[in-house]
C-alpha cells in the first residue's frame, strides 16, 4: 500500500502544473466549506441567542398548568433554596426568578396592554443583556424604592412612545390579580429599553420581583426561573441535570398524560422556540446541499486530472498489465492517486478554512459588508451584525473526510478505464 | 359610541331606576312606545345605589360590595367598598370615555376601546357593558312580539343591530312582563346560539315603581360560573351632584 501511494505521488509529480491546479481546486473547495460551516454554525448560534437571550433564556422551568395555560395564579414558591439548588447544575449560568402578568398601564389620556415583569434587577442582569439594552434613564436600583414612593418600572421602547412617557413620569399599572382580586400600583418609568425583540418593546414592564407580587398577590411565589446556559446545544442535557436537581420533569406533558397541575416543568430553548428549533434542523440538513455544489466543481478537476493522466499514461498502462500487473492493482493505483491528491488538497484546504474561521471566531465576522440595514432583525428579533464563527472538530474534519470520498468516487470511472486496457493493441497504439 | 347593547345597559338601568310604562291592553303595544320605554329604562335623571356583586368562578367566589352613582345617559360611577384590599377602586364613566381609579395609586387610567369587551372588575360584565352608549333605536331593528315561555305570557322585543353597526352580538331578545314591562329575562345571541343570558329576579317597589332587585349573569359556555348583582339600596331621582364625575369627585368619594 506504501507502495501504492508513493507511485501515485510521482505520478502526481510528473505534471505538476495540472496536479498544482487540481490540488488548489480542492484546497479552495475545503477550505470554502470549513468557512461556510463555521459562519453559518455561528450564525444559527446568534439566531438562537439573539431570540432567547432577552426573553426566555435557554431553560425555563414553569408550573405544569402554567405551561398548559399561562394564568396569573399558576405560580410556585421561588426561595432561594430552589434557585440555589439550579445555579449549582453545572452549565448553568445564571438563573433569573420572574413573575408574569398582564395588566393595563397608563394614565388619564392613554393605556396600553403591558406584560409585566417582575424580576431581581441584579439576576435579570446578568441572566439577559437587559443593561445594554437601555437607551435612556437607567436599569431598576438593586432594591425596590422605600414605601410609599412610587414604584420603579422600566418600559420597552414601543410602549414608552404608545403612552409617550419618558423616564421620571408617573404611570398606574391595574390588573387582576392572583386571587381575582384588583391589583394597582403608582409606577414611575426610571428606564427605556429597546432589546430588539419586537414583542418586548411593545408589551414590557419590567418591576422589582416584590412589587409585581405585591401587585399580582402572589406572596413570594413566582412564575418563572429563566436560566442561561453557555452551551446552547447542550440545553436539554442542562435540563435534565435542572430537573433532577429540584425534583422537575423535563418537557411539557403530552395532551393525554395526567401530570399534577404543581409539577415543576424544565424546558430547554427546543420545546419554548419550536419553530427556531426546526428551522435550524432544517438548515443543517441544507448543509448537504452546499456540500453539494462546492464540491461538485473540485470532482469534475479532480475526475478531469485523473482522467488525463490515465490517458497519457495508457501505453504505459498497457506495459504494466502485460507484464502481469493484475488489473486490480492498476484500478487501486489510479484511485490512490486521486484520493491522494484529494487529501493533500482537503489539508491544505482546511488548514486555510480553519485560520479564517479561527480569526472570525475570536473577531467576529461583520454581517453588515452583505446589507445596508444597520441592524438584523428576523421574526421580530434583531440580531448583533457581528457574528462570531463556530469551530468545533465536525466543522473542520468532515469537509476533509466528504472530500476523500469524493475524490475516490471521482476516481472510480477513470481506474476502471485503466484497469480494463487490452495490452497488446494498446501498446502497439492501435486502440 | 360604543353600539352594543349589553348588561350594563341593565345595570345602568337598574342603577338609575326606570320609569315603567302603565298597564297595556293585551293587543300588541306599539313598536316605538316598548322601544322608547327600553330607552327610558336607562335613562333616568339620577341614582345613587349600594349594591353586592358576588363574581362564581370555578377558582373561588368573590363578593364584593359596591356604591354607585349615575347622573343622566352618560355620567356613571362604581366604588367598591370592600374588601378591604380593593375599597377605593372605582369606574368612572363620562361623555368622554371609561376610567378605572386605583386607591393605591390614587391615579386615574383610561381604559382603551380595544379592552371594552374585556371583563369588568373580574366579573361576567364587560367594560362595555359600562359604556353602552347605543341607542336601540338608531343601532338595532327591533320587532315586538307575544311570547310564551313555560306557559307564561311576555312581550318579546327582538333587537337585530343594523348592518353597519360593529356589535359583537348578532341578536338580542328581552323578555318583559306583558303589563308592567318589567325586564325578566335577556338573551344575548353569537350566530344561533345564546351565549350569555341575564335573568331579572326578585321585583319590589323602588319610588313608586316596581323593578328587579338582582341580576343573574349567566355565561352560557361555563355553568358554573356566575356574576350576581344584587341591589342592598337604591334611590332614585335624588340629587346627584356633577362634580362626583370628575378626578377630584371621584377621589373624594373613593377615599370614603
Amino acid at each position: 500500500m506504501l507502495i501504492a501511494v508513493k507511485l501515485a505521488l510521482r505520478n502526481l509529480l510528473r505534471n505538476r502544473w495540472r496536479s498544482a491546479l487540481t490540488l488548489a481546486a480542492v484546497a479552495v473547495a475545503v477550505g470554502l466549506m470549513v468557512f461556510t460551516l463555521g459562519m453559518y454554525d455561528g450564525w444559527m448560534d446568534e439566531m438562537v441567542r439573539g431570540t432567547t437571550a432577552m426573553e426566555t433564556g435557554q431553560i425555563q422551568v414553569h408550573t405544569a398548568e402554567y405551561v398548559e395555560n399561562p394564568r396569573v395564579y399558576e405560580s410556585f414558591p421561588g426561595d432561594s433554596g430552589v434557585i440555589a439548588r439550579v445555579r449549582s447544575v453545572r452549565g448553568v449560568l445564571a438563573v433569573s426568578p420572574r413573575v408574569k402578568a398582564y395588566g393595563l398601564v397608563g394614565n388619564e389620556d392613554r393605556s396600553q396592554v403591558a406584560r409585566i415583569l417582575g424580576v431581581v434587577p441584579e439576576a435579570e442582569g446578568v441572566a439577559t443583556p437587559i443593561r445594554d439594552a437601555i437607551i435612556q434613564g437607567r436599569w431598576l436600583s438593586l432594591a425596590p424604592a422605600p414605601t410609599p414612593a412610587p414604584r420603579e418600572v422600566v418600559l420597552g421602547q414601543s410602549l414608552a412612545q404608545q403612552l409617550r412617557v419618558v423616564p421620571g413620569d408617573e404611570l398606574v399599572v391595574f390588573l387582576e390579580a392572583a386571587d381575582g382580586s384588583l391589583g394597582n400600583e403608582l409606577l414611575r418609568v426610571t428606564g427605556i429599553v429597546r432589546t430588539g425583540n419586537t414583542e418586548l418593546d411593545r408589551l414590557a414592564a419590567y418591576l422589582h420581583l416584590q412589587d409585581a407580587q405585591y401587585l399580582t398577590a402572589l406572596g413570594d411565589q413566582i412564575h418563572e426561573l429563566m436560566l442561561r446556559t453557555a452551551d446552547l446545544d447542550a440545553a436539554r442535557a442542562i435540563a435534565d441535570s435542572v430537573a433532577a436537581a429540584i425534583g422537575a420533569r423535563v418537557g411539557a406533558p403530552a395532551r393525554h398524560e395526567a401530570v399534577a397541575p404543581a409539577t415543576l416543568v424544565a424546558q430547554p430553548w427546543q420545546e419554548i422556540v419550536p419553530w427556531l428549533h426546526q428551522m435550524i434542523l432544517l438548515f443543517r440538513r441544507s448543509y448537504a446541499l452546499m456540500y453539494l455544489l462546492i464540491y461538485l466543481v473540485a470532482a469534475v478537476g479532480i475526475l478531469n486530472t485523473a482522467r488525463m493522466s490515465a490517458l497519457e499514461r495508457r501505453r504505459e498502462f498497457g506495459v504494466m498489465l502485460a507484464i502481469g500487473m493484475r488489473p486490480f492493482r492498476m484500478f487501486r493505483t489510479v484511485v490512490v492517486e486521486t484520493v491522494v491528491l484529494g487529501l493533500v488538497g482537503a489539508l491544505i484546504g482546511a488548514t486555510l478554512g480553519f485560520l479564517l474561521s479561527w480569526y472570525y471566531a475570536t473577531a467576529g465576522f461583520d454581517m453588515t459588508v452583505f446589507t445596508d440595514q444597520a441592524t438584523f432583525s428576523y421574526m421580530g428579533v434583531a440580531f448583533s451584525e457581528r457574528i462570531y464563527f463556530v469551530l468545533t472538530p465536525v466543522t473542520v474534519i468532515q469537509p476533509i473526510v466528504v472530500m476523500l470520498a469524493v475524490a475516490a468516487l471521482s476516481g472510480l470511472w477513470p481506474a476502471f478505464r485503466a484497469a480494463r486496457i487490452v495490452p497488446a493493441p494498446t501498446i502497439a497504439g492501435r486502440t | 359610541m360604543t353600539p352594543r347593547v349589553e348588561l350594563a345597559a341593565a345595570l345602568v338601568a337598574l342603577v338609575s331606576g326606570a320609569a315603567v310604562a302603565p298597564s297595556e291592553a293585551q293587543q300588541l303595544p306599539d313598536l316605538d312606545r316598548v322601544i322608547r320605554h327600553l330607552d327610558q329604562l336607562y335613562r333616568s335623571q339620577s341614582s345613587h345605589a349600594r349594591m353586592t356583586m358576588t363574581v362564581v368562578r370555578p377558582r373561588g367566589t368573590r363578593v364584593l360590595s359596591l356604591e354607585s352613582w349615575s347622573k343622566g345617559e352618560d355620567q356613571a360611577l362604581v366604588v367598591i367598598r370592600a374588601p378591604a384590599r380593593e375599597a377605593g377602586t372605582a369606574s368612572l364613566r363620562t361623555a368622554d370615555g371609561l376610567w378605572s381609579y386605583g386607591a393605591r395609586a390614587d391615579r386615574l387610567i383610561r381604559i382603551p376601546t380595544g379592552l371594552l369587551s374585556e371583563s369588568w372588575m373580574g366579573s361576567h360584565l364587560t367594560n362595555d357593558d359600562l359604556m353602552r352608549e347605543t341607542s336601540y333605536d338608531d343601532d338595532y331593528e327591533s320587532v315586538v312580539a307575544w311570547a310564551t315561555r313555560n306557559g307564561t305570557r311576555y312581550l318579546q322585543v327582538t333587537l337585530t343591530p343594523k348592518p353597519e353597526a360593529p356589535v359583537v352580538y348578532t341578536k338580542l331578545v328581552f323578555l318583559l312582563t306583558r303589563d308592567d314591562w318589567i325586564p325578566v329575562l335577556w338573551e344575548f345571541y353569537d350566530g344561533d346560539q345564546i351565549v350569555r343570558t341575564i335573568a331579572y329576579e326578585d321585583v319590589r317597589q323602588v319610588a313608586g315603581r316596581p323593578l328587579p332587585m338582582r341580576m343573574v349573569i349567566q355565561p352560557v359556555d361555563a355553568p358554573n360560573e356566575r356574576t350576581v348583582i344584587e341591589y342592598r339600596r337604591l334611590e332614585l331621582d335624588v340629587p346627584v351632584d356633577d362634580e362626583l364625575f370628575t378626578r377630584r369627585g371621584l377621589r373624594r368619594v373613593a377615599g370614603q
